[in-house]
């Protein structure tokens, strides 16, 4: 079987909490707010899939169909062959969800004594518990930390104790909702790793993850999926959601100013060329700046020429490949 | 078997981590027993025809009263405690995430309750006759189990019946409001129910608790066989008849909504 996830013209609408007086006026009536609207893609086997869109896009919302916590309205989603609404016990078996709750864990119980607990439930035979529990453990480098309780980790720790728990039942897809968001950068990297290196590269998992980040998103994933406002926006490699801005650059462009001119006079000499400047940052004489939207099949000696007449000392002038961000940013635009 | 040990494990790790709260639970048996026994000594002397059918002491009664009651309770309160500490705590999702279906987590989950319950019962009991001089005299202890158990399994299922309320509707449940309200004050925990109007006992016949209790204090206090228990044996074995399936069908039905609505996990 190619694809560990297939999604077919998903949709999903949440009822909407009642005001009194429409308890009382319109009793039988329903109001819905759309969550996902129409969704279609797939996740091969072996794939690291990131789920990017901005707050209430609907992220969330999949995971957790996807983890058999919601229902479908309409279309068809499949885990590992098994459809979530008529076989949510087959999914179990070969999913695991990494709740980014850390209340999802009983706070006065050690970390071992928290996945014992959880392995249990799912059905891994008592006399293997200590074994898997351990084994587990270990993969996220736990196992020196085992018997603190719960309450006394880290966030870095108990992000890796909900890995553990997922990984316990030896699932080959994991679903991770946001799992750097409460990380400091140093933990939040380390994660990647281990996410990419030894959950995915060395033992084939298949990952699909949600993220805000769309730096995190650019160096971790195979294929990102951007959702807006319950629609997919684009599915592809970020790459290729890179390549969306074909013809356009920005440049980045360090200048000496001369004279008394201010950083907005200068913003305003660029406007009135027709650049689109932004970031402007200032250090003395020194000025750096972007031009957003250059089109860098123009190259960049007619604008470095153009900046000498204007009287400045051009210092560097670099064009910018476009960043994830910015393609997200441009797509969510449109 | 595994999985209700596990949950078994799970609550007393939990709850021997609490040191203070466990010791003060201890001591909140004999607080209200002492209260009793100093009412029941304002009776002392006087005959209470209501009280015959008992063995005629106040104490007595208002001790199995409250030792039993507060134990239904427990089959009462139990299941809708387990969701919405779950939902509030944030361990549901996580739950609901393993390979175990919620109705098996229900009841695994619900099992200390129920011992630390029983615990507390016989600690009542115990308390009663070390230090408050209660004597039972050849008690009909099958009897005794027989009213138990279809009380625990028919106050269990309305409390899966308001599980599944609390399941769609997070709060304000109005089935668990009427039956402990109701139970509380027309089924006798603290006197006898033939003290109130007719109309009042009349209705004290529609509520479980009032038969749970007169077949209980007749088999413990009175030592009643078998035959005299048959008429709070028939109610019990009726209403647990209709009420057990009633509330698994209700249940499944308000897990489907609330996955349907999203709103599973939320409180």
């Amino acid at each position: 079987m190619e694809y560990a996830v297939e999604i077919e013209n998903l949709s999903k609408k949440y009822p909407l909490v009642k005001r009194y007086r429409d308890i009382i006026l319109h009793p039988l009536t329903q109001e819905k707010m759309a969550a996902l609207v129409d969704i279609s893609f797939s996740i091969y086997r072996g794939e690291l899939f990131g789920l990017l869109g901005p707050n209430g896009a609907g992220k969330t919302t999949l995971l957790k169909i996807l983890a058999t916590l919601i229902l479908p309205d309409a279309g068809r989603v499949r885990v590992n062959g098994f459809d979530v609404e008529k076989k949510p016990g087959h999914i179990k078996r070969s999913m695991g969800f990494v709740v980014n709750e850390e209340r999802s864990f009983y706070w006065r119980l050690t970390g071992l004594q928290n996945l014992e607990f959880f392995a249990c439930l799912n059905n891994i035979n008592r006399y293997l518990i200590p074994e898997r529990v351990d084994k587990v453990l270990a993969l996220v480098g736990l196992k020196q930390e085992k018997n603190r309780m719960f309450k006394d980790y880290s966030a870095g720790m108990k992000q890796r104790l909900a890995i553990a728990r997922s990984l316990l039942a030896e699932p080959d897809i994991l679903i991770m909702d946001e799992p750097t968001r409460s990380l400091d950068p140093a933990a939040a990297r380390s994660l990647r790793d281990f996410v990419r290196k030894e959950l995915v590269e060395k033992r084939g998992k298949t990952v699909c993850m949600s993220t805000h980040n769309l730096h995190e998103a650019e160096d971790l994933c195979d294929r990102v999926a951007i959702l807006h406002k319950g629609r997919l926006l684009a599915c592809r490699s970020p790459r290729d959601i890179k390549s969306l801005l074909p013809a356009t650059r920005v440049l980045e462009i360090r200048i000496m100013k001369e004279g008394l001119c201010s950083g907005d006079s200068v913003m305003e000499m660029f406007r009135r060329k027709g650049y689109n400047p932004a970031g402007l940052v200032e250090e003395g004489q020194k000025i750096k700046l972007s031009i957003e939207k250059y089109d860098i099949s123009a190259g960049i000696s007619g604008i470095v020429t153009e900046l000498a007449d204007m009287g400045f000392t051009v210092t560097a002038c670099l064009p910018r490949e476009t960043t994830l961000e910015e393609a997200f940013d441009k797509l969510v635009e449109e | 078997m595994a999985k209700i040990l596990a949950f078994l494990k799970r609550d007393v790790q939990e709850m021997l981590s609490y040191k203070i709260a466990f010791m003060g639970e201890l001591l909140g048996i004999i607080f209200p027993l002492l209260t009793f026994f100093f009412v029941s000594k304002l009776m002392e002397g006087s005959k209470i025809e209501s009280l015959a059918p008992y063995g005629g002491n106040y104490f007595p009664f208002v001790l199995v009263g409250i030792a039993f009651s507060s134990y239904l309770m427990i089959a009462l309160y139990s299941f809708t405690g387990i969701i919405s500490t779950a939902q509030t705590n944030g361990t549901l999702e996580a739950l609901l995430c393993t390979q175990t279906d919620l109705p098996v987590i229900l009841l695994s989950a619900s099992l200390f309750p129920f011992i630390r319950g029983a615990v507390n019962v016989l600690l009542y009991l115990a308390a009663g006759v070390l230090f408050f001089n209660v004597h039972f005299v050849n008690p009909n202890i099958a009897g005794l189990l027989i009213i138990s158990i279809l009380t625990v399994v028919c106050f269990a299922s309305i409390g899966i019946i308001s599980a599944s309320f609390i399941m769609v509707f997070k709060k304000g449940d109005p089935v668990m409001w009427l039956f402990s309200s109701a139970s509380g004050l027309l089924s006798g925990v603290m006197y006898p129910v033939a003290i109130m109007p007719g109309w009042l006992q009349k209705t004290a016949q529609w509520i479980p608790l009032t038969h749970s209790l007169e077949g209980i204090r007749k088999s413990l206090l009175m030592g009643a066989p078998i035959a005299r228990l048959s008429g709070e044996i028939k109610v019990l074995s009726l209403l647990t008849a209709v009420l057990l399936p009633l509330s698994l069908f209700l249940f499944s039905q308000a897990v489907r909504k609330a996955k349907k609505d999203g709103t599973l996990t939320q409180f």
